[in-house]
This record gives C-alpha cells, sequence and structure tokens, in this order.
C-alpha cells in the first residue's frame, strides 16, 4: 500500500493478457511524450482518494453498478497511470473510475470532441469524447485534484437496454456528480 | 428481405425458440431454482461482458503505447511496423464489425436472448399455476448465491490483484 501508484507496482497489472498496451519496458521515447524524463522520475498518480476503496458498494449499486474489479493501466510508455476500479451492470452501461496524473489542462490540450468545461463540488472538471469507433457510446469525465484527476469513463453500448439510449456524456457527469462529494477536501 | 431474415437469424440463433416458447410450443423440464440460477448467470455474464468491452475502450482509447509509434519520420527513416502493429491492435480492440468489442457486443445479445429464452419458458409454467409462481418469487428472494462456472479455456476473465 505504501508503494500504490508509483510505476513499480504497475507490473503486476501487466499479467493480463488483455492489457497489452505499455507493459513492460518496451519504452522506446514515443515523440509526443517526454519519457526520458520520466524514466528518471517515478511517475505517480494523486494519492488523496482511491477509488477502490473510498467509494461505498452502496453508492455504485444506486446507479446500478456492481461487480467491482482493479483495474490498472498504463499508456505512454509508463508515463501516463490510471489506478482504480472498474463496475458494470448487466442491462446498463459499464464504468471505470480511476486516479492518473492526467490533469484538466492536459486534457483540454487534446482538443477532444465534445470537450466542455464545468465545475463539480468546486473542481475544476472537463469532459471530453476519446473514443473514435463509437463516440456516442463512450464518454470521459476528469475532475480535478491535487497531482492529476479522477478520471471517470463510461461504456455505454446502445445495445444495453437500460442506458443504452440516454446520452453517455449526461450518464458519466450524473455518476461524477454522486462520487466527487466523496473525495476529501485534501485531494 | 428474405436476406434480412437469414442474417438476422444467423445473428440472433435464439429468437425463434423464443417466439416458440412464447406460442407454448416449447417447453423446458427443469426445476423452478434451476430457473433462478440460470437467470443469475445470464446477469453474471453480460456484466463481464460489459466488462471487458469497458477495458476494450481503454485499449484502444490509447494512442500513445510507446513502441515509437510516435516518431515522425525523417525522410526514408521511420518506424513503419510500430504504427501498423499500434493501429490494428487499437482497430482489432474496437473499430468494425469484426473488431474484439462488436464481437463481444453480440455475445452479449445471444446471452440476453437465453435469459428471455428460459424466462419466458418459466413465465408459461408460473402464468397459470399461483402456487408455481409463489414458489418462484419466494426461491429468487432466498435462494444463496451460487457461484458462477469455472473458467476453462479462453477464460481470459478480469485481473484481480490482491490488495
Amino acid at each position: 500500500m505504501i508503494d500504490r501508484g508509483v510505476i513499480s507496482m504497475v507490473a503486476v497489472s501487466c499479467s493480463a493478457a488483455f492489457l497489452l498496451a505499455g507493459c513492460g519496458s518496451f519504452d522506446s521515447g514515443g515523440g509526443v511524450i517526454n519519457s526520458s524524463a520520466a524514466a528518471k522520475v517515478p511517475v505517480q498518480v494523486p494519492t488523496g482518494f482511491d477509488p477502490c476503496q473510498d467509494i461505498p458498494d452502496s453508492v455504485m449499486a444506486s446507479v446500478g453498478q456492481s461487480s467491482k474489479d482493479v483495474d490498472n493501466f498504463q499508456a505512454g510508455g509508463g508515463t501516463i497511470l490510471w489506478r482504480g476500479c472498474a463496475w458494470a451492470s448487466a442491462d446498463g452501461y459499464a464504468s471505470r473510475i480511476q486516479v492518473t496524473n492526467i490533469t484538466v489542462d492536459s486534457v483540454r490540450g487534446q482538443h477532444f470532441p465534445g470537450t466542455q468545461e464545468f465545475i463539480i463540488n468546486g473542481r475544476r472538471a472537463i469532459i471530453s469524447q476519446q473514443q473514435d469507433d463509437h463516440p456516442s457510446a463512450a464518454c470521459t469525465l476528469d475532475v480535478a485534484m491535487k497531482g492529476g484527476s479522477l478520471e471517470f469513463n463510461l461504456t455505454n453500448p446502445a445495445s444495453a437496454p437500460l442506458t443504452g439510449k440516454t446520452d453517455t456524456c449526461l450518464l458519466t457527469r450524473q455518476l461524477a456528480e454522486k462520487i466527487v462529494p466523496l473525495m476529501p477536501a485534501s485531494a | 428481405m428474405v436476406d434480412n431474415v437469414i442474417q438476422s437469424s444467423q445473428q440472433r440463433p435464439v429468437a425463434a425458440l423464443i417466439e416458440e416458447a412464447k406460442a407454448g410450443n416449447l417447453s423446458v423440464r427443469m426445476d423452478l431454482d434451476k430457473f433462478v440460477h440460470l437467470d443469475r448467470d445470464c446477469n453474471y455474464f453480460k456484466t463481464q461482458i460489459r466488462k471487458i468491452q469497458t477495458v476494450l475502450d481503454e485499449i484502444s482509447q490509447q494512442k500513445h503505447w510507446g513502441y515509437g509509434e510516435s516518431y515522425v519520420a525523417k525522410g526514408v527513416l521511420d518506424l513503419v511496423s510500430s504504427k501498423t502493429m499500434v493501429a490494428r491492435w487499437r482497430s482489432k480492440a474496437e473499430g468494425g464489425s469484426n473488431s474484439f468489442y462488436a464481437a463481444l457486443d453480440s455475445h452479449w445479445q445471444t446471452v440476453d436472448d437465453f435469459q428471455t429464452l428460459f424466462r419466458t419458458v418459466r413465465e408459461q409454467m408460473t402464468a397459470h399455476d399461483e402456487a408455481q409462481a409463489a414458489k418462484y418469487k419466494q426461491l429468487e428472494s432466498s435462494l444463496p448465491q451460487q457461484a458462477p462456472a469455472q473458467e476453462r479455456l479462453l477464460g481470459a476473465g478480469f485481473v484481480t490483484e490482491s490488495r
């Protein structure tokens, strides 16, 4: 628990056959992200809030979400980290809530489609559509915290009978509005 | 039109059986508690499929994998294979009808159809029999949760870390 969020821990999650992205030390210095600097300084995710521990099951159940699993991820050869959990529903959307070193400002700089900024519980928040293949079935919301953000991702396929016809970004925002008040002010 | 029918029966192999069950032409001899477990297992399966789909979102949204795909070509010098591989993996995760995401969506639909089929059969059993209907309701709320079937081959499952 002490080194939670430090890059060395990420190797553990790389045993997943699924999570091909960025596992191991294949960093060959992708141009856009400054990975040479990151190689020296361990990448940290915010520690003030743990999505897996600090979100009561009852809160997730109120939006139909259950079956929590750890979902850690990295990209850019280990320069971007996500640590958190995923939930889902049999007939509704699936969700990921993770702390990440991605900031609200860096999301803005990407100029993703559908980008909008607002305030949730006094924190800056930015919503965007980062999925190319089926943009309306996914939505990403980053809420500012110390050292990065708390990121919400919803997967809401059109085939989901309970939520598939509802705007995914609206659902994402509604979920965030339930969770963000649980974060300590110091986070 | 005929093509459409054939195509939809291929994509929804259970759909015709549901119609048969609704018409009362199909019944399944099974204890009521088995219907309860079957219904729960369908929910479990559908939930897991959605959770894998959200991981696929996670994978396909990543533009920077750190394999050199962001290298800017200098004349003839380029890292073609890294760009090709990353694009291929991202589109295999999500992109078009033969992507992992789309295949799982059709799996979800098939599990949902099985659930509807067994619900329809069970409703036929309980619709005209109040005692059976009451028993099902009671079982549904009181039967202890049963662990889902063990993962076998291809049971890539979802990664869990002990924390």
